[in-house]
């Protein structure tokens, strides 16, 4: 028998009886409900209050909760920032290109697959080998969208246009629109889906064995893209002692210009 | 390394002794991993629902370990659809012989390799080695301590037991630091500069795998230095290996677990990179190598069966009071903490029947868990298992039967003679004397005049 | 307080017995005060945990059918210990009186929520003019609920603390780590002796670093594991059962 008929076998005769999935709606709608309470509180208030504990609590009780406040926007930015991101709000990408020029300045090589600033960076060499990447001192590419919850952003390969470029970089720079944000993650992958869905209908949770295991056309396009990755400030170590330190083998910074409509 | 690094039959009272000869270490240690579970509780905290967080991703593990084989299946249909191989490995010498054969075939001789607690599980590098292969460790920690020929001490903080000056003197000797440099940013930097040239020049990288997608065939790798990437993006030939127990169902679950895990593991709100592996580039070869290694078995056991929705998180192993006096090389194996002491058993009774004992069962591992395994329900039940099979040393067998037959009998109890001489003999804690560990450094409870039982007598006639 | 019309069996830990019967006579004296009838069965022992948690639990038939046969009966047994009521309450089984047994385990109660859940006490007439740290000892906090546990995020609540507070003149005083473990842990104390006193000595160094002179908690085991560790430190700072505080008259 094959390893492979062996171990199906024996997890066949081990599994217990099937389970039905949870509904992941009611935490959806928690995470919901955290997100509107957050930006239903106004942003200049200071701690927001503990809520109220069921009954006296000991001396040293900590609080119950310390949920975000803000809008969207505030939270991912200062998400963001806390990660040690740097977030900049621009009208038009024109406006990049000062900033390019500076670190064009110190001498680094800067690729961008933004049309808007081709005038000042190298085109991507897709296609090529990622080795000759090893030099890159700035990448600035778009994503899809960020996550305010912990201020990361999803991007695909073909906004990559190599995959090695947004990690080999000694410098990312990550361009979305103001207006591409979501609260949280689980937000993030309906978007995800959405994009990504194949022409056929949606699947709902199985709730039987049989359900669950009856192949069905997949939710997901098979031409969705091959690689896709959140990124959530720049590389980072606290290996040593549990010292932060940015740049681990990745970029050594992360910026986020958020294009505002 | 991690095989012979530990005396043969060391048990983990004996190791933890000996970790606290240094006590002031053993605070720094304490106090770092405390730091780490209150940024946990800080992380967490940020999150209202986050308890509702963890049933559901409870929830999820559960359904997926009752219908692991259809999704195994489907993953793999999936994977193979999207170009990726897929190979089956039943134990930890069947995993490696796999990975060195990929390795044999592209004649590579060195290899970049990032964080896989399950490699270590199989002991993937000492294997390499014999086979005259070089497996460069590139997770800065797991650098450090294979350097130094150690097995990682933490699974999400490899060298969470190294002082900075001592790292200073281990990348002195390897890296040509200059002397007395213990600056973390520079030694940082010094060792993204050495594995850099090593990312640019093999064409091999491993990767481990935090979650596999039945629906998709995909496989996400979390790191915050971005290590994994660099790895898997400048190779020809990436390998990624991974438990059976990785996966999930859907897409959309990883919104449930990428919430939890990092916040749980280190207090941040994600990793830096959360990579989702779908289809190799091209020109690349892409391998999964899935895992059983006494999955299977583990999953048979009502008892112990939990155990296997773990996400390697740690946050076991920083709340964990014992783990934080005692240090992860304390348990001998490669999996430290409560997690690993309720794993280590299934994998061998008799080597690691000492690690159940090694818990005061205090439960806070339970609740930090962020898929809710009853880490400490199942330490008591493995305690039940080694005692029943005879792991458990014939002394300790005879002074619990001794106890347990006083107690067992309210006669012998009571008219033991003067109060607390029946306790101090079969209580096998309280014996009065310097062999004793109690008394060792603690002082003996105050004999009393009287009992309770006998106080009663006279007062409540 | 309803105690009036209950008879409630009173459970003594082996080790209560023992060595700190003044902390038995205290939970008896305060349950009669609150207007409770309490029965001590004699042939009671020991609730099986010492052997159960060596991983012996095959050994316990004997305390089990003891402490099934003595608590035949009663509205309620309490116990001033939360790692021995939870014991019981988990793993007390009979062959041969598999519903009183039953009974039993609905029925145990730890002393502080036995007072706040089923008394329902607001008012002691208790004085203790001293700073006191709480030790939340694991058991009754994370299997009994004594008090919220710092790992969760769920609201905030104690009933040994509600109980200390109706105390006049006894000051709570702040943990750095208000529920980590002590290191007692039965058998570990001595199997692992040097991480258990190790785990001892900091958290009595939390208590005293805060300025506390009292150290109190609901089980009685964990209070001799750090006795032993200040006796031996020679500190002034004492321990005391929850009981003993709460049944302290002016
Ligand atoms: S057992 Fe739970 S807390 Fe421990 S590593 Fe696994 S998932 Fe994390």
């Amino acid at each position: 028998m094959s390893s492979r008929d062996k171990i199906l076998n024996a997890v066949r005769k081990a599994q217990p009886a099937f389970r039905p999935l949870p509904d992941l709606s009611p935490l959806v709608a928690a995470a919901n409900a955290t997100a509107a309470n957050a930006t239903a509180t106004a942003a200049t208030a200071s701690a927001p209050p503990a809520t109220a504990s069921a009954a006296p609590a000991t001396a040293s009780a900590p609080p119950f909760a310390n949920p975000p406040v803000g809008s969207t926007l505030e939270r991912f930015t200062r998400t963001l920032e806390a990660i040690g991101g740097k977030v900049h709000t621009i009208f038009h990408l024109q406006e990049m290109i000062s900033w390019v020029l500076e670190h064009r300045a110190r001498g680094q090589r800067v690729l961008s697959s933004l049309p808007e600033l081709s005038a000042v960076t190298e085109a991507i060499p897709v296609g090529s080998d990622p080795h000759d990447l090893e030099n890159v001192g700035l990448a600035i590419l778009r994503g899809h969208f960020g996550v305010a919850e912990n201020g990361a952003i999803w991007i695909t390969e073909d906004q990559m246009g190599i995959r090695a470029l947004p990690f080999i970089t000694e410098h990312l720079a990550l361009v979305i629109s103001t207006t591409d944000l979501v609260d949280h993650m689980h937000a993030a992958y309906q978007r995800i889906n959405k994009a990504e869905q194949s022409p056929t209908t949606r699947q709902q949770s199985p709730t039987t064995r049989e359900e669950a295991t009856t192949p069905t056309e997949p939710r997901i396009a098979q031409t969705a893209s091959g690689f896709g990755t959140f990124i959530a400030g720049p590389s980072k170590t606290a290996d040593i002692e549990q010292s932060l330190v940015l740049g681990a083998h990745g970029p050594m910074g992360m910026s986020v210009f958020l294009l505002q409509d | 390394m991690s095989e012979s690094f530990w005396a043969p039959g060391a048990t983990h009272a004996e190791l933890a002794e000996a970790f606290n000869q240094n006590e002031a270490r053993v605070n720094w240690h304490d106090e770092t991993l405390w730091w780490v579970r209150q940024k946990r509780d800080r992380m967490a905290r940020s999150v209202p629902e986050w308890e509702l967080l963890r049933e559901t991703a409870s929830q999820i593990k559960e359904q997926v370990l009752s219908s692991l084989s259809e999704y195994l299946e489907q993953f793999e249909a999936q994977a193979t659809l999207n170009g990726v191989q897929v190979h089956w490995a039943t134990d930890a010498d069947e995993h490696n012989r796999i990975v060195h054969g990929i390795l044999k075939e592209h004649g590579v001789d060195r290899m970049v390799k990032s964080k896989s607690m399950l490699t270590e599980e199989c002991h993937l590098n000492e294997y390499l080695k014999e086979q005259g292969i070089d497996v460069v460790d590139t997770d800065l920690g797991e650098r450090i301590v294979q350097l130094a020929g150690e097995p990682p001490s933490h699974i999400v903080l490899p060298c969470i037991h190294w002082k900075k000056e001592e790292i200073g003197e281990l990348f002195h000797q390897h890296l040509g630091t200059p002397k007395g440099n213990a600056d973390p940013p520079f030694l940082t930097h010094a060792a993204r500069l050495a594995l850099r040239k090593e990312f640019l020049a093999r064409r091999v990288a491993i990767t481990g795998v935090n979650f596999a997608i039945a629906e998709t065939g995909e496989f996400v790798v979390c790191t915050n230095e971005g290590n994994a990437d660099m790895g898997a993006h400048l190779s020809d030939v990436h390998i990624a290996c991974m438990g059976i127990e990785k996966l999930l169902p859907l897409r959309e679950h990883l919104g449930v677990f990428l919430r939890l895990l990092t916040r749980s593991a280190t207090g941040q709100p994600i990793t830096t990179y959360s990579s989702h592996f779908r289809k190799p580039r091209p020109g690349q070869q892409m391998h999964i190598v899935l895992v059983d290694n006494g999955r299977s078995q583990q999953l048979s056991s009502d008892d112990f069966r939990g155990s296997l929705k773990c996400i390697r998180c740690a946050a076991c192993m920083n709340t964990c009071p014992v783990y934080r006096r005692s240090g992860g090389h304390s348990y001998h194996t490669a999996i430290a903490g409560p997690i690993g002491s309720i794993l280590a058993p299934n994998l061998d009774r008799k080597q690691y029947a000492d690690l159940p004992f090694a818990s005061t069962l205090c439960g806070s591992c339970s609740n930090v868990c962020p898929v809710k395994i009853d880490i400490h329900v199942q330490l008591y039940k493995w305690r039940q298992v080694l005692v029943k099979d005879g792991y458990v040393a014939v002394g300790k067998k005879l002074s619990i039967e001794a106890m347990n037959y006083t107690l067992s009998h309210p006669g012998l109890y009571r008219f033991g003679g003067k109060v607390g001489r029946w306790f101090m003999r079969t209580m096998p804690w309280l014996v009065n004397n310097r062999l004793n560990p109690w008394y060792k450094q603690r002082d003996m409870p105050t004999p009393t005049k009287q009992s309770f039982g006998e106080w009663y007598k006279a007062n409540r006639p | 307080m309803k105690g009036g019309n209950l008879k409630v069996g009173l459970f003594v830990p082996c080790y209560v017995d023992q060595f700190y019967p003044q902390v038995a006579i205290a939970t008896l004296q305060l349950l009669e005060k609150l207007g409770v009838e309490v029965v001590y069965p004699p042939t009671q022992t020991c609730c099986g945990q010492p052997m159960a948690n060596s991983g012996f639990a095959h050994l316990t038939g004997g305390c089990n059918e003891l402490v099934t046969r003595a608590f035949l009966g009663l509205d309620y047994i309490v116990c001033p210990s939360g790692s021995c009521t939870l014991h019981l309450k988990e793993h007390l089984h009979s062959d041969t009186l598999p519903s009183a047994a039953d009974h039993i385990r609905g029925r145990i109660y730890e002393l502080t929520e036995f007072l706040v859940d089923v008394l329902h006490v607001e008012k002691l007439d208790a004085y203790f003019p001293h700073k006191v740290g709480v030790h939340q000892s694991c058991h009754g906090q994370r299997g009994l609920h004594l008090s919220q546990m710092t790992e969760l995020v769920a609201p905030v609540f104690s009933k040994p603390g509600k109980l200390l507070n109706m105390v006049e003149g006894l000051e709570l005083v702040e943990l750095d780590r208000t529920d980590e473990c002590c290191g007692f842990g039965g058998t570990f104390c001595v199997a692992e002796e040097a991480v258990s006193v190790k785990m001892g000595k900091d958290r009595v160094a939390d208590h005293l670093k805060h300025g506390a002179t009292y150290i109190t908690g609901a089980d009685m085991s964990c209070l001799m594991h750090m006795e032993g560790i200040l006796r031996r430190a020679r500190s002034p700072v004492q321990v005391k059962h929850i009981a003993e505080i709460l049944n302290q008259a002016r």
